[in-house]
């Protein structure tokens, strides 16, 4: 039934590479580190379809892993619900305060999403850190391990194996969206609005469903991360926070899934290269993001993005060495490239 | 044949301009009629209000014998109207496939759980939608730019991008806002007959347009607009002969 092509080929052997990581590297660091990106990337991936595919602008989801992370802490450790209930329902109280975001936008406008965002995080922090009784306030909420019947995830490399088979499984429900109708809807919404209205697309209703998605998603990814620490504090759910998961997307390319995972992993990769430079990330974050914006505005995998460029460098100079054939050949594609511009 | 849109007495006033005023008119269900009318005479703005994007001040429009004054444009769409814009509204940073797909939104019927799961309920959906963009791609001779993204493209190629991604959510009425705009002669003869194979598929067809020529050897009727108001609907033969037309466009001559 399905048809095997290379790039699947690629995927299999670098996902078995990859589980052999626990193996090969017996330093708890570095596997730490690594799951620690593979859960941002799932918050990037909600990020780009947010961002990226529906073309809304959003400054506050570290409020929403936040929400999902003390949702499932809260109910795990002072109800004693099975963790997996823990777990979803962290998930969907964040995608049910998605929904409630999303329902004052479609009854106004998605103009003050930005806004609305920025505003909801700061609010969620103050209540993080004001209701004692709930979240232990600024001392941090203090959370166990996940344990599925009975198992308890509590090495290392248990918890790199769970973080993987979650970044998957996000990632493949991602990908299903975003090539279904809802994702060609949202992908129509960010590149004409009046032209997808004429396609019988409900704008504001597909907006609010994306947002409601991404927030499930990313509510999801904050609580394992804290379920992976161990440990939640309002200090972790800052604007800056947002800011940097923001970039994560961007700096892969927004729209591209691939690339949300590699700018995860660059972001959450560099600042552990050396604590030097964490000191002076925001400013690295705030320069790098700015060249971007000038050099490469779709980042590394997006279209037209540095990989792109870097192809077509690539086979012009190829096409250069070749000889005087393929020549000509660019020099008739710069002619009808001229045409065109003549025509528009 | 039977009336796929009636407008009853319909009215569009922005603040203190009359860009519609008091407008009748019937379409039938097997024709291709034609409005024109000089510059700032409310083509567009009719169309604007028979497609729902704006609600009419006063006055009822009808389409497919069902009332739809004050619908928006989802509820229009879904009932059968599609449209293509004087200025290329396509989807630029997505393919041609993709764009003819947007346009068959309301025809796929894939629930979110056989999108998770990509049931195979899900796969056929997409695979039978896939291959009608595909033959509607043939019938435009665009099928070789499928996986090409839509800004790549020409203008006349965008233009039947437009057009196919109309054609995909099958509808009973078609409106083309002037869609030989930056055609050649060539490309505009080319662009009538496929007007008139389309009208064959089908869908009714409204189009506004400057090019008389093409008005005239396209449309069955037409309908002719000037300052908001409807001057006559004739066959194209009597609509040019007649003075208060000619005095629209070409003004009155003065007496001495």
């Amino acid at each position: 039934m399905y048809k095997i092509n290379k790039r699947q080929i690629f995927g299999f052997v670098l996902l078995a590479v990859f589980c052999m990581v626990p193996w090969v590297i017996n330093n708890t660091y570095i596997i730490k580190v690594i799951s620690n990106a593979m859960l941002y990337s799932i918050i990037a991936l909600s990020i780009n379809l947010i961002v990226g595919f529906s073309g809304q602008l959003d400054f506050g989801r570290s409020a929403f892993a936040g929400l999902g992370g003390y949702f499932s802490a809260v109910v795990f450790t002072t109800y004693h619900v099975p963790f997996i209930i823990a777990f979803i329902g962290g998930a969907l109280f964040a995608a049910f305060m998605g929904a409630l975001l999303g329902l004052l936008c479609r009854y106004s406008s998605f103009d003050y999403l930005t806004l609305i965002t920025i505003g909801f995080s700061e609010i969620c922090r103050k209540v993080f850190e004001q209701w004692y009784s709930v979240t232990n306030g600024s001392f941090g909420f203090r959370t166990s391990r996940p344990s599925f019947f009975g198992f308890k995830f509590n090495s290392q490399q248990s918890m790199f194996y769970f973080c993987l088979v979650l970044l998957i499984l996000c990632y493949i429900v991602i990908r299903r969206i975003t090539k279904s109708k809802m994702g060609r809807g949202y992908k129509a919404i960010r590149d004409d609005e009046i032209a997808a209205a004429y396609s019988g697309i409900d704008i504001k209703n597909y907006k609010m469903v994306c947002f409601i998605i991404g927030s499930f998603f990313t509510g999801i990814a904050g609580a394992a991360m804290v379920h992976y620490t161990m440990f939640a504090a309002p200090t972790n759910y800052t604007i800056d926070e947002s800011l940097i998961m923001l970039q994560m997307p961007i700096l892969g390319g927004l729209g591209s899934l691939p690339g949300s995972i590699i700018g995860a992993s660059v972001l959450t990769l560099l600042p552990e290269v050396s604590r030097g430079f964490y000191l002076y990330r925001l400013l690295f974050l705030g320069i790098l993001l700015v060249i971007l914006m000038r050099f490469a505005p779709n980042g590394l995998l997006g279209r037209h993005g540095i990989k792109d460029q870097i192809m077509d460098y690539i086979s012009e100079r190829r096409a250069r060495n070749n000889g005087k054939p393929d020549k000509t050949n660019a020099e008739e594609k710069v002619v009808t490239a001229h045409g065109r511009n003549h025509e528009g | 044949m039977g009336v796929i849109m009636k407008v009853e007495n319909v009215s569009k006033h922005f603040a203190g301009l009359k860009a519609l005023n008091k407008v009748s008119l019937e379409i039938n269900d097997d024709e291709i009629f034609g409005i024109i009318g000089p510059n700032g005479a409310g083509k567009t703005t009719f169309f604007n209000v028979i497609s729902g994007f704006n609600s009419p001040t006063s006055g009822k429009v009808f389409f497919a014998g069902k009332e739809m004054t004050g619908s928006n444009i989802t509820q229009f769409c879904t009932r059968g109207i599609a449209r293509t814009f004087q200025n290329i509204r396509i989807f630029s940073e997505m393919t041609v496939m993709e764009n003819l797909l947007v346009g068959m939104h309301n025809r796929i019927h894939s629930t979110f759980f056989g999108v998770c799961m990509n049931t195979r309920k899900q796969r056929d959906v997409e695979k039978k939608a896939a291959d009608k963009a595909m033959e509607i791609m043939e019938y435009l001779n665009i099928a070789t730019f499928a996986n090409e993204y839509a800004a790549n493209l020409s203008y006349g190629t965008q233009r039947l991008v437009e057009i196919g991604r109309a054609l995909a959510s099958e509808p009973k009425l078609l409106l083309l806002d002037e869609p030989s705009a930056g055609m050649n002669q060539q490309e505009t003869m080319e662009l009538m007959k496929l007007i008139q194979g389309i009208r064959k598929l089908g869908p009714a067809i409204i189009v506004i347009e400057h090019n008389m020529k093409f008005m005239m050897n396209l449309s069955y009727r037409i309908a002719v607009l000037n300052f908001g108001e409807l001057l006559m609907v004739d066959t194209p033969k009597e609509v040019q002969e007649d003075p208060r037309v000619i005095e629209a466009y070409l003004g009155k001559g003065e007496e001495y």
